[in-house]
């Protein structure tokens, strides 16, 4: 996978950020819910409507503009709104181990 | 006011109501290298089992149809020369992994790429807390040290193992001893007193359950342990086969549950649409408790996990009682009422000699 020049420099806007769900997760979307284990911590957890869509988007290719741009179509909110929405959200779910940020898997 | 629930809950509501096959129990093989006299597989040696690309397809459709949770058993799971092949792929796609083996094939090289697997859990049968019980049970000399050191192997890579204890004759006398076992080795210890019948009908494996008076014994601490004041299950005799779970055979056939060998549809010609609209499978979730003509007018609904395809081999009737069921149900009743009534004197009632269970009998059931 082609790295961003941004990485090379050592220096990451957190919009360009490109969020990854984290490999030891198992994960469905149950009728807009997403439902992610993380077998480590044997913990469920139940994701609302938006935080959903944004786990569905996560796909290790999209970063967090791409996400933001999908989600204030798509939520009818403006871009600024839905890209703090992104931004806090992504960092929460790193916060916990149950996505990460390629570049910054686990162990590197 | 309305009953809140959380959203788990809520979520698993929805795989019931929308059909989804949110747990799959998948046998990946027949083949194994133990012998248990007491297992309920019979292989079907001239049918092919699926090759891993099928499988591979059929887990593209399940990722798409909702499930969530795929538990891979056998026979031996580990039999398969592909298994790390279809296990990857399964992970790859987000399901959520329980792993079913005797662990007998488990080494420290095969035991890493289980944890790169990251399973929920990896669960190991064992039949007794002792070599000699254990190996009798399997006609397999060395399996219980092989099955101990795959125990052993996997808990030291941090991976979740479940020691699952089938509790029979011939090795009830050492059933707190394999509680102890598995939580020395630091595995969660679960039990089953129910053997089920093989797959071609033969009641054979049966004749090892324990009869009333052994399961009152065995069930004695456990079941007073629990029942604080009282039972707190429901009269609920439902069941998800069928609804939100079901099961896949080594060769695509798929069943409501894994004990309910009916087949509703093979994956190589059928849908999983189709399949779950199959007249066995709308059967299965048709039952309700109306339907249950004796189970319903039943005393021991209360502590009983009535189970609709055991009354199936039992009897022949989906709708009727299963004789192991009714005979659980009965000493656990018999214990909690012990309970209550030493409560009430003050005092602790040992395990009577003659624990206060009835037979029931049930018409036309046969164990051979």
């Amino acid at each position: 996978m082609m790295v961003p020049k941004k990485w090379e420099m050592g220096i990451m806007k957190v919009e360009a950020k490109i969020p990854i769900k984290s490999p030891d997760t198992a994960h469905q979307i149950i009728d807009g819910e997403a439902v992610v284990i993380t077998p480590g911590q044997m913990m469920v957890h139940v994701l609302n409507t938006v935080g959903s869509r944004i786990w569905d988007l996560a796909n290790g290719k999209r970063n967090i503009q791409d996400i933001a741009r999908i989600l204030a179509k798509e939520f009818d909110v403006s871009y600024e709104t839905a890209l703090d929405d992104v931004v806090e959200f992504t960092g929460e779910l790193a916060g916990n181990e149950i996505m990460c940020f390629l570049g910054e898997e686990q162990g590197e | 006011m309305s009953k809140s629930i959380d959203p788990y809950s809520r979520v698993v509501k929805k795989t019931l109501e929308m059909l989804i096959p949110f747990t799959v129990h998948w046998e990946l093989t027949y083949h194994c290298n133990l012998r248990c006299p007491h297992c309920y597989v019979v292989p079907q040696g001239s049918r092919k089992e699926l090759s891993c690309g099928e499988i591979a397809a059929i887990l593209d459709d399940l990722k798409e149809r909702g499930t969530l949770y795929v538990v891979f058993s056998g026979g031996e799971i580990l039999m398969r020369e592909d298994f790390f092949d279809i296990a990857r792929y399964a992970r790859k796609k987000g399901f959520a992994l329980r792993l079913m083996t005797n662990g007998t094939l488990i080494n420290g090289a095969i035991a890493d790429q289980v944890k790169d697997l990251y399973p929920l859990s990896v669960e190991i049968s064992l039949y007794g807390s002792t070599p000699t019980t254990h190996d009798r049970m399997t006609a397999c000399p060395g399996s219980f040290e092989r099955s101990m050191r795959a125990l052993r192997l996997l808990g030291e890579r941090s991976i979740r193992t479940v020691v699952k204890g089938l509790m029979m004759k011939q090795n009830a006398a050492e059933f707190q001893g394999m509680k102890k076992l598995a939580s020395d080795i630091g595995s969660q210890f679960l039990y089953d007193t129910v053997i089920i019948p093989r797959m071609n009908g033969s009641m054979k494996p049966c004749r090892n359950r324990l009869d009333g008076e052994e399961l009152y014994r065995l069930l004695y601490p456990e079941v007073r342990e629990r029942a604080e004041d009282g039972n707190s299950q429901e009269d609920d005799l439902s069941c998800s086969a069928g609804l939100n779970a079901l099961s896949i055979s080594p060769y695509g056939d798929v069943y409501p549950c894994i004990t309910f060998k009916e087949s509703g549809g093979n994956l190589t010609e059928n849908s999983l649409s189709e399949i779950q609209h199959s007249p066995i499978f709308s059967k299965i979730r048709s039952i309700t408790l109306t339907d249950l003509r004796k189970c319903k007018r039943c005393e021991l609904v209360q502590y009983c996990n009535r189970c609709p395809a055991l009354a199936w081999l039992e009897t022949g009737d989906l709708l009727g009682p299963s004789k192991a069921d009714c005979l659980l149900a009965s000493v656990i009743k018999g214990i909690i009422d012990s309970k209550r009534k030493g409560n009430a004197r003050g005092e602790e009632l040992l395990p009577s000699p003659k624990p206060p269970w009835k037979t029931i009998d049930i018409k036309g059931s046969s164990i051979m």
